[in-house]
């Protein structure tokens, strides 16, 4: 038998002490580490009849379908101005170089909060303390805004904004412990605390929402011509263009526009048509609607049109189609947000190499190849 | 909560071939049911994973949050042939992840067993299915006793001294019978024999 593994080097009482309590000794052999390896290996294959299929894919199953407790909506609303270019951007462009550019400019603008006292604060730098009086305190930090109830029993009813221009993504935490995500190019107004009837907000824009539950105070969302009214949840609101969506992600929601209404389901969609006030909802896959909150970019089988526009918002960039029949060429992207609109551009390239895209400050030209 | 970043071999080491087999939606071409492929593929995912973790509801726990990756992604992660290499892959990195996490294991101990993941499980599927009919066929093989407490011991879990207990022998008693029945399995395993010798390297840690 021609076995290299000398079997004298191995200390076999140290061994069958590692099998046993799970620590690897420091200091082991080579014929050590061997049989070791051996025995693990022996050790994972022999364990295939404790993990049944059966029983792993009915555990499965319940996680998959379980619903958390949480309302989680994801409103989208139309944005009149979103299309309008940062003025005075140009002088990052470097038209000297007849170099190639590339698309990695971060963005211009900044997240602002009006207070209801009139002040104006820039956010997105440091950590800073906003405000701590009676009716709340207000803490930030680059991307993050928390409201808390302050001590007072004042009935304040003024309302703050929160505007995130395009490039840029904000959450923030309501007094009543709410989280709100919103995307580029989106505003929300609302209360520094929430006394009264019910909890309202109004939403431009995309935002998620993850409503802290308190069935004695109704949260209601107030989005261009509909209000949602939260019934227990998470859901997305999409207004941007001329359709504004609702997203139910968990919970219940009833969702008002004009005359009609309809109640939404986990996984189900309120569509409004902006224009002929008509509302009706169909069946979705919430998480799809939601990527961008957790620093996805999703789009499925979407348009190269709907992209780029989306991509705009999100990078604070122009797209100019050259070449208009690449609108309706169709993609589905899934992958992490990169930090450079660049990387996106790459990807789709790559994907599909018709197409092309030429970028001069920030402004980019969809081209055929 | 574990985290599993499967994306990882979707996204960033991946070729540009796998990036536009994401990014471009393949049209047609027949999909296996997701369920298929989860029944066909668990029980062997998990022993991947238990072969890096060590613990049974560890190595379930990783393997189920796996496929709920992937049933999140189903739209976009086009179920191939190739899906059990990959998917071999995602659990072996997130279960080292797991170790890592869990803080129990140290830094080098980690390093030593992701060398040892050289070792299992193979790429080649047939010769993988070989290997555990040929261990299987050399338990069988171990004298009655013998194969009982190394069963007890390696399969079942149990403590050493528990097998003692169970059988009403001494623990040197059953500390011999498997080593005994380890030294003969991997005579009789010949790969396990036959492992080359990289592993050296790693012995002066």
């Amino acid at each position: 038998m021609n076995l290299d593994n000398n079997e004298h080097d191995i200390d076999w009482e140290k061994l069958m002490q590692r099998l046993e309590d799970g620590q690897l000794p420091s200091g082991m052999t080579e014929a050590e580490l061997k049989a070791l390896a051996a025995a693990r290996e022996m050790q994972a294959r022999l364990k295939a009849g404790s993990f049944s299929a059966d029983e792993g894919w009915q555990q499965f199953t319940e996680a998959r379908d379980q619903r958390k407790g949480r309302i989680r909506v994801l409103v989208r609303t139309a944005v009149a101005a979103a299309v309008v270019l940062a003025a005075g951007a140009t002088w990052w462009t470097f038209r000297a170089t007849p170099v190639a550019q590339i698309a990695n400019a971060q963005p211009v603008e900044k997240v602002m909060l009006r207070l209801s006292g009139g002040r104006t604060v820039t956010l997105g730098q440091d950590t800073q303390l906003i405000q701590n009086n009676p009716i709340a305190r207000i803490k930030a930090n680059t991307d993050h805004l928390e409201y808390a109830a302050g001590g007072g029993q004042d009935q304040v009813t003024a309302m703050d904004t929160l505007d995130v221009p395009r490039g840029r993504q904000f959450s923030l935490r309501l007094a009543d412990g709410t989280q709100v995500w919103l995307n580029a190019a989106s505003r929300l107004i609302f209360p520094a605390a929430f006394h009264g009837a019910s909890r309202e907000v109004t939403v431009q824009g995309e935002a998620f929402f993850e409503v802290a539950q308190q069935a004695s105070q109704p949260f209601i969302v107030h989005a261009g011509k509909s209000t949602m009214k939260v019934l227990g949840t998470g859901f997305n609101v999409n207004a941007y263009g001329q359709e504004q969506t609702t997203t139910l992600a968990t919970g219940k929601l009833l969702v008002t526009a004009g005359q009609e209404q309809v109640t939404l389901l986990p996984d189900e969609q309120a569509i409004l048509n902006n224009t002929t006030g008509s509302l009706r909802k169909q069946p979705v896959e919430a998480h799809l609607y939601t990527a961008w909150k957790d620093g996805d970019l999703f789009f499925e089988d979407a348009p190269l049109q709907d992209i780029t526009a989306s991509l705009a918002r999100s990078y604070d960039y122009h797209f100019i189609f050259d070449d208009t029949d690449l609108k309706q060429m169709s993609f589905t992207i899934d992958i992490r947000r990169p930090a450079a609109l660049q990387d996106v551009l790459n990807q789709i390239t790559k994907s599909m190499q018709t197409v092309r895209f030429e970028v001069d400050g920030r402004t980019v030209h969809v081209k055929k190849q | 909560m574990m985290e599993i970043n499967p994306d990882y071999f979707l996204l960033c080491t991946a070729n540009n071939e796998r990036a536009r087999w994401l990014m471009h939606r393949p049209e047609s071409g027949e999909a296996v049911s997701f369920e298929e492929q989860f029944r066909q593929h668990y029980t062997f995912l998990c022993t991947v994973a238990y072969y890096i973790v060590e613990d049974e509801d560890a190595a379930r726990d990783v393997v189920q949050d796996f496929f709920l990756y992937c049933w999140h992604k189903r739209h976009l992660i086009r179920i191939t042939h190739d899906f059990k290499s990959y998917a071999a892959r995602a659990v072996k990195n997130a279960s080292l992840n797991y170790l890592r996490k869990s803080g129990k294991t140290q830094l080098e101990e980690i390093h030593v067993i992701e060398e040892l993941t050289r070792f299992f499980p193979l790429e080649d599927e047939e010769e993988e299915e070989q290997r555990n009919r040929a261990l299987w066929a050399a338990v069988s093989r171990l004298p009655e006793q013998r194969q009982r407490i190394f069963l007890m011991s390696n399969r079942d879990g149990l403590k050493y001294k528990d097998i003692a207990a169970a059988l009403d022998i001494s623990i040197n008693t059953v500390k011999t019978q498997i080593k005994l029945a380890l030294q003969f399995l991997r005579k009789e395993c010949g790969w396990m024999a036959r492992m080359i010798s990289f592993l050296f390297f790693l012995s002066r840690w």
